[in-house]
């Protein structure tokens, strides 16, 4: 398991973990998959049961592909003009960008956290999960399309929190925990 | 723990290596216009496959290219030729770009030579343009006030 740095000298400052599985960093990984046509087909065609399970009506796997696509360029673009431009506009940061991943109020140091776009009045499917260590230092350790209400309720979900738990440890058997500003998010 | 010090931690612990995720960005940013439309071509393409139950490999062997190459297109990444779109359509039986049809009528009016360098002013145009539902058919007015833009066209 190794740190990749995304954008490292910029505030906020970003990395990804690349798994020894993995043939390329998380971040890289999952821009790839959410641009793949054929992956999100197969995949909606998998989870197609969950299409119809939320407050968004029934979408068919068409307009659940076509959705992903839109998100998914959004979410980058983001991320993209954060690398790009640093930390200068206070409306586009990676604080208003993730939110605590138990939809906890509090900031506290290395909580885990989720990165999700609000786009057309509508919650996005797609999540970034990162690990913030400190106010503008971001771990990213995986991503998914989240369907469903809890993440436990599905493997690919559930397996992100196993992600996000054993690099937690990581971390803290690294020296880089404290109490206070360890959070772990999600977009 | 001060900022610094995990910073510096951080730095030792990160690999030398660099993502590649930045120049992807960029390269999927520059070149969105045609890769959204490459992608919704294969969301069609996969979804008829689908229904009609072929594979891949069946499609590569009915236009004969390798399935490596039906494989680069289904991913959406592919910057199509025109003849290639023709090809799939015709081997699928399937719409994959439609063009809106234009009428174009004009009305000439012949004006005094003083005052047109040319014999004939062009006073109207008007472009119908034929769209798929749920737009239904719509007319566009050259010189209406909400198209001026299609005016200086």
């Amino acid at each position: 398991m190794r740190l990749i740095p995304i954008f490292p000298r910029n505030t906020p400052a970003i990395y990804s973990v690349h798994y020894p599985d993995q043939r390329e960093d998380e971040m890289s990984r999952l821009f790839d998959e959410w641009s793949d046509i054929e992956y999100l087909e197969s995949f909606f065609e998998q989870n197609k049961a969950d299409l119809c399970g939320g407050y968004i009506g029934c979408p068919t796997v068409d307009e659940a592909v076509h959705r992903i696509i839109d998100d998914a360029v959004r979410l980058e673009k983001r991320l993209y003009d954060l690398a790009k431009k640093g930390q200068q506009d206070h409306n586009n940061t990676l604080q208003t960008l993730f939110s605590p991943l138990n939809n906890e109020i509090r900031l506290a140091e290395q909580q885990k956290s989720k990165a999700k776009i609000i786009a057309f009045k509508r919650s996005s499917w797609l999540r970034l999960y990162a690990i913030r260590i400190a106010s503008n230092l971001y771990v990213i350790t995986g991503g998914a399309i989240k369907l469903t209400h809890r993440m436990e309720e599905r493997d690919h979900t559930q397996i992100e929190l196993f992600k996000l738990d054993k690099k937690k440890t990581y971390l803290q058997e690294n020296g880089l925990y404290s109490e206070t500003d360890f959070q772990i998010l999600e977009t | 723990m001060a900022i610094d010090s995990i910073y510096e931690k951080m730095a030792v612990l990160a690999s030398g290596e660099q993502s590649g995720w930045l120049k992807d960005a960029q390269w999927r940013e520059e070149n969105q216009g045609w890769l959204k439309r490459s992608q919704y071509i294969a969301l069609k393409i996969l979804r008829t496959l689908r229904v009609r139950k072929m594979s891949q490999k069946e499609l590569a062997a009915m236009i004969g290219v390798s399935p490596q190459q039906i494989n680069k297109i289904l991913k959406g990444r592919e910057n199509l030729t025109l003849e290639t779109i023709s090809i799939l359509e015709k081997a699928l039986g399937i719409v994959l770009v439609e063009i809106p049809e234009y009428i174009t009528s004009m009305a000439f009016e012949k004006q005094p030579a003083a005052e047109s360098a040319s014999k004939y002013n062009v006073t109207a145009i008007t472009f119908i343009k034929k769209c798929p539902e749920p737009y239904g058919s719509s007319s566009v007015k050259v010189g209406d006030s909400e198209n001026k833009n299609i005016m200086a066209a």
